[in-house]
This record gives C-alpha cells, structure tokens and sequence, in this order.
C-alpha cells in the first residue's frame, strides 16, 4: 500500500471514530454513570448508585453558566467546590462508594455458563483461585493441563484471527459489555473477509494468555478482549490486545492495544473498526505494535 | 568473599552465596519478590542479610552489578560513566558507616550530592535496604535538586503538582475542562501532562497545540506534555507541534526498555531533538516514569530485586538531566506491591533513590482498585513525601484517573499539603496565581476552586469551547 492510500485508510478510520464519538457526545456523554442507572427499588446486586451528582458543588461561583458546559465535556469531577482545601462531604462519600464498586468488580466472577450461552470453548489458566491469580501473574498467563488439551484437539491451520475473551481484573465488564464487543468485532472481521476460528473464553485470564492459545490454534492473529483493572465506578471497563504472528512472549511493544471499551468510552463498532484495520496493516507488514506506526502500540 | 556472606540471628546461622543473593533478600517484604522468587524465606533471614550487607563496601558493590556488562546497554553506561573520585571519602567504609554518614545531621544535601556521580545504582539501592521509612524521609529532605524549564522547580519551601488532565476519549474540550479545574487550585506547576487514549500522532498534535493555546491566553508559566510512545511524539514535533517536555517511561534493564520500545541511542536522539525543536526554555526538557516491577513485568529483571531495578531506572534517567522523574508506585499491580504497607514503602525508596542519583524527583502516589490500598493510605504516603521533601505529586479531579483506570492524588490533596506544610508553587508559577488573584499571602484565596472564573473571556472560552473538532 503506497503513503498516499495508507494515510486515506487511517482517515477513514479516524472518520469512524469521530462520527461514532459525536453521536455519543450527542447521546449525554455528559451524564454521570449515576445518573443513567435505573432506579435499583433497594433489591440487592442491582446497578444503581446514590443520587447523580449535582451539576457543581461551586459555591458562589464567578461565572455560573459555565460551569455545567465545563462538567458536560468531562467524566473527571471538576467543579466540586471545596471544604477549605478538603473534598466536601457528598463528594468525599461518593468517592468511598466508587470504590466500594470497584473493590466488587475485582473480586467478581463470570457465570459458569456464560461461555456456553455465547459459544464459545470454556478455558481456564494455571490459577486455582481469584488470589493467585492476583499475586502471581505467569500463572493467568498460561492454560492448565485439560484446557490445553481442549484448544490443541480444536486446533485447525488456514484461519486468521482467533477471538478470545478473558475475565482479566473485571468479570464485571465481561458480563455487562463482553457479548457486544465481541459480536461486534465477529461482524467487522467478517465483513473484512477476515477468516474467524471459533473464539474461547478464559477464566483467571492475563492478556499473555493469548500467546499460548495463538500457537497452540495456529491463528496469524490473536485478538483478547480482556476486563481492565477497574476505576472508580468504571467496573465495565474492557480492553482489546491485538498480536500478529503469536508467539510464546512476545514482547507488549509488538501489540496493539485499545483500551477503555465501554458504553461511555469507546463504542464496541469503533472497537472494532480500529481492529480491522490494525489487522489489515499487521498482516500486510508481517509485524504489530509500536512498529505498525499506527500509534495503537501502547504500553 | 564467601566468609563474609554469612550472619547469625536468634540462633539461626545463614549463609549466602553472592552479593545479588545478599542484595535480593535485604529487601523489605513486597510481592514482587515473593513472585520472582527472589525474596528472604523468613524475616530472620531478612535481617542476616540486611547485616551482610551492612559489612560491604561500595567497591564489592561496584564489583557486583545486578545485570551482566557483557549482556546490558545500561549496565555499560553505569560502569563506564562512574566516577570514583566523586566517591573517595567514602573508600573502604561499609555500608552501614555510609547509612550513618547520610542521616548524619552534619552531612549535608550537597554533601549527598557531591558522592552522587560516584554511586553506581547497586550502591544506591543497596544503602537503601539498610534504612527505615523515616531514614529515608531525613535523607531526601536534605537534597534539593533544583531543575528549570519554562519554571523553575525543586527550591526549598515550595512543591508542586502535575496537571493530569486525561480523557477517556482524548476529547480536547474534556482534557481542557480539567485543566481549567486544576489551575483554580493552583495545580499544574510542574507539568501539564496529558495520558493519550487513542496514541497517533494527529491526537499527540492537536493535544499539544490545544494545550499551549491554552496556557498562553492564561500566561500560564508551566510546561505541557503528552505521554504517548517516545517516536510518537517525536513525530509530533517533526510536524512542528509545540512540545515542551519529552515524555518517556523507562525501566532499569536494557531488556526490560526493549519491551518499552525504547533504546538508549533512541533516548538519545529524542533528547537531542527535544532541545532543537522543542518549545521549552530548558535546559531541562525530559521527562520520565519508572516504577518497580516493571522489568520483572517483562520479565527482564535477570533474577534482581525490584529496588535495585529502580534504582537502575533512576541511572538511566539522570544521563539526560530531567526535569521530572517520578516513580508511578502503585501502578503496575498488588502482584509487585500488595497493599498500602509495600506501596508507602517502596514510593519512600524510590523517592530517596532518585534524588541520591541527582534527578528532580516527584511521585504519582497512586494504587489501583486491585490492590489491598485505599485513599487514607495514599494520603499517608504524600503526607511523608511532602515531609521529604518531594518536588512534585500528581493532581487529578478528586484522584481518580477516568481513563486510566487507577487511584492518585487530587487537586484538593495537593492544595492541603502546602497547608500543612506552609509550602508554596513554583515561584513563576505563584507569581501567576498572585496574578489571576487565586494566591495571597501564602494560601489559595476564596477564588480558588473555581474555574469558572477563566472563562468570563471570550478568547479563553473559545480555546476551550470554541473550535469543535472537525467532524462535528
């Protein structure tokens, strides 16, 4: 691909994203989390939170009415005014239910039938339990004995990309935005006239683990979405890792990365159109990551 | 050498079979080296070693570096840029005469200073495991490393913040809404550094373009900065983006900056690039991010302890004289610090390490939700660090990193530690905020807090709001 029509894919792209991005701007980005959750009628486990937050907690401010454009551009907590130089108390408290929320989403799980209801292989790594998995990291990185066994008997040659789904540090995110990520990323790699293996889901899974299963399928291309370490109130956080030409520790400068996959922050088409073509690109060059030039490599 | 490595605690005799085995189990209990396997297998053992290692000297250390000559660029640039003559009133003393000689009230911090070229990173973190948290308190306090740019920072009596304005879509008007926000609380001295999302060149562009807008209509003296991959924003610059700070995060092996995407002669040349196309007064114009356990997260720590891996990243950072170097310390996962504990003091090691290596050291203080850590214990820490004598924190929205996922300190956090402390910004930047009428007699003003106020003009207002972004 010459210059010329690299530069036009990357626009087209970047087109994607900023008509994606606009609609959801348009579509009250700007509402807190809070404020769009259902009202919960005090059952136990439901998504709601306390009250949305006020537009500011300013108190006498200089220019009222730009306040609530600066609050509307941002999920951040600006304007929220000030007890001396200390939070004040619906804020300070707001902070310790984030997380309180996000202490859950760690040490949440994945049903057990969820792979099956979404067809996909049911795996699982070398960690026995959530700690292990937390303090020992090689261990998320590498399938166990039986599920080894699984992938190798599945594994075929001639197919492109296998799709892969990981707990990671939210089962959380998995169970509220796994399902239409992943179909999305199906459509847009099938619609590329990409060739899909059929995808598996791991559980105590580290990004790594993508490398074993891509050499064991012998896939030219991995592509994990995995849950990422929550922030406060963001348990449905995801991330995608994308290797091309797997192999057993390759290093995370030859990935490409998206992260921040959720309803507020990357829409799951915009997810998977960078996909598409970090692929496409991949595949032309015979390498991924920071030498892709995409500028997806990310650390 | 083998006599030596021994001790005897509470009736229990240990024997060590090298200096890196000696080096590795003086640690402090953190399970990044419970995970490498690296760590003393009982806290007797802990302490034999700490007491072996007490008896060396700088020389057995200089003799013993973590990562082979022949196998590591960093270990190369260590030996062969070290000068002994920096180090000679220390010659022949053990370690714990040199512990003695740091927290000595008559050792000053240009005392300290003066040995620094001298001290290769093993010396350094090997000094390090022989001090308690409050060691390491009185000896950073001593040193100020004064460092300018378009600001100055480091001066006695002052601390200063990073403005971490990131967006989760790198939406500009967002990422400016932020900064607004943290300048009302006088935030924003050291740096205004942004995380990208979504890193290509076109978004580190119009980031930095966007933000020294900004920053100029508000006379605003500060620095800007994106933290995208080294070639990115070298590409940036090519395309004539006003780039002040040069932003890389690097690790303490040659192998662990290969999994960055980096090398020293890219380093080098960045550098070099940085001080030509650059937008920033300097001479100090890098910026870099370290944090333990990085080089064991690529698995290229070659059987060394995290502490002495830092302190290598800290060797590394001070070839290119920085103008901010701050360990992000809770970052990378409770698998290398687990809990408030390991975090409080690993981000005091780090601290201490960076300034005995002569670098302008600050702290992103930060955990993220997996680990046993909550915001008291986070505000323990920079409590301590501004006792240290820290140069700067990170200020964010009340602490949380909206697109990074992960807990640090606030605006508000880091106005109330010049309270407690009667510490001021950086004095260009304090003369600014006498200006904007947010500053008076050493405290925020009822002004503060507000960012409302920026946008009473009209040119203010259209910088942040006025241009939307092309599509819309």
């Amino acid at each position: 691909m010459s210059q010329q029509e690299d530069a036009m894919v990357q626009f087209l792209v970047e087109e994607v994203v900023r008509r994606i991005a606009a609609q959801r701007l348009g579509a009250g980005m700007a509402a807190s989390p809070a404020a769009a959750a259902p009202d919960c009628g005090g059952e136990e486990g439901h998504a709601c939170t306390a009250d949305p937050r006020p537009v500011h907690s300013v108190v006498d401010p200089a220019v009222e009415a730009q306040l609530p454009r600066l609050v509307a551009v941002t999920s951040s907590q600006v304007a929220m005014g000030r007890a001396g130089n200390r939070f004040r108390t619906d804020d300070y408290l707001r902070q310790r239910e984030g997380h309180a929320d996000a202490r859950d989403a760690v040490h949440s799980e994945v049903p057990a039938e969820w792979a099956t209801q979404h067809g996909l292989l049911s795996l699982q790594t070398q960690c026995q339990d959530r700690q292990e998995f937390l303090l020992f990291p090689n261990q998320g990185r590498r399938l166990n004995a039986a599920s080894r066994s699984a992938v190798a008997a599945q594994a075929g040659s001639g197919a492109d990309v296998q799709l892969i789904v990981g707990d990671g540090l939210s089962a959380s995110a998995i169970v509220q935005n796994g399902a239409a990520t992943l179909s999305a990323l199906q459509r847009a790699l099938t619609a590329a006239g990409l060739r899909l293996r059929p995808g598996c889901f791991v559980k105590f899974a580290r990004i790594a683990v993508a490398d074993e299963i891509g050499v064991l399928t012998k896939a030219r291309a991995t592509v994990i979405l995995v849950g990422e370490r929550p922030g406060l109130g963001t348990g449905d956080s995801l991330s995608l890792y994308i290797a091309v030409h797997p192999k057993m520790g390759q290093d995370n400068a030859e990935k490409n990365c998206i992260s921040n996959v959720r309803p507020i922050g990357i829409a799951p088409e915009e997810a998977a159109a960078q996909t598409v073509a970090i692929l496409k690109r991949g595949f032309e060059r015979g390498v991924g990551g920071v030498a892709l030039g995409l500028g997806w490599g990310r650390q | 050498m083998g006599s030596k490595l021994s001790a005897c605690v509470f009736g229990r005799f240990f024997s060590f079979g090298s200096i890196k085995e000696v080096m590795n189990k003086a640690n402090e209990l953190r399970s990044g080296d419970v995970q490498a396997g690296l760590c003393a297998g009982s806290d007797r053992e802990r302490v034999a070693a700490k007491r072996v290692l007490s008896q060396l000297t700088l020389q057995d250390l200089y003799e013993s570096p973590s990562v082979p000559y022949e196998r590591d660029e960093l270990t190369r640039l260590f030996q062969d840029s070290c000068e002994p003559k920096a180090r000679r009133r220390l010659d022949g003393w053990s370690l714990g005469q040199i512990r003695e000689w740091i927290v000595d009230t008559r050792t000053t911090g240009e005392d300290l200073l003066a040995v620094s070229p001298g001290l290769t990173p093993e010396m350094i973190a090997g000094v390090t495991k022989l001090m308690s948290n409050m060691d390491l308190v009185v000896a950073a306090r001593k040193i100020r490393v004064v460092v300018r740019c378009n600001n100055t920072l480091g001066l006695p009596g002052r601390i200063s913040s990073r403005l971490q304005p990131n967006h989760p879509r790198d939406s500009v008007e967002g990422i400016l809404a932020v900064i607004l926000d943290g300048l009302s609380y006088g935030n924003g001295d050291a740096v205004i550094g942004v995380n990208p999302s979504t890193e290509t060149v076109e978004s580190t562009v119009e980031i930095l373009t966007r933000t020294k807008e900004l920053m100029t209509k508000l006379g605003v003296p500060t620095q800007n900065c994106v933290l995208s991959h080294i070639t990115t924003q070298m590409q940036a610059m090519q395309k004539g983006a006003p780039l002040d700070l040069c932003f890389q995060s690097i690790a303490g092996s040659e192998g662990a900056n290969k999994n960055f995407g980096i090398t020293l002669a890219l380093l080098d040349e960045a550098t070099a690039m940085t001080h030509e196309l650059g937008t920033a007064k300097g001479p100090n114009v890098m910026y870099f991010e370290t944090g333990q356990g990085t080089a064991l997260s690529a698995d290229a720590h070659h059987d060394t302890d995290q502490v002495t891996m830092e302190a290598r990243a800290y060797g590394l950072a001070r070839r290119y004289q920085p103008f901010l170097v701050n360990s992000v310390v809770g970052f990378i996962g409770p698998e290398y610090l687990y809990d408030g504990k390991q975090i409080t003091r690993a981000g005091l090691e780090d601290h201490f390490m960076g300034k005995l290596s002569g670098l302008s050291m600050g702290c992103d203080a930060c955990y993220t939700n997996h680990a046993e850590c909550d915001q008291n214990d986070i505000e323990n820490l920079e409590m301590l660090l501004a006792a240290a004598g820290v140069n700067y924190l990170m200020g964010i929205p009340a602490g949380d990193d909206v697109m990074l996922n992960y807990e640090t300190t606030s605006f508000h956090n880091n106005a109330a530690l010049r309270e407690i402390h009667a510490l001021r910004p950086a004095p260009e930047f304090e003369t600014w905020l006498e200006r904007m009428g947010l500053w008076r007699a050493g405290r925020l003003t009822d002004k503060a807090g507000d960012a409302s106020q920026f946008l009473r003009r009209e040119d203010v207002r259209s910088v942040v709001f006025g241009r939307e972004r092309r599509s819309a």
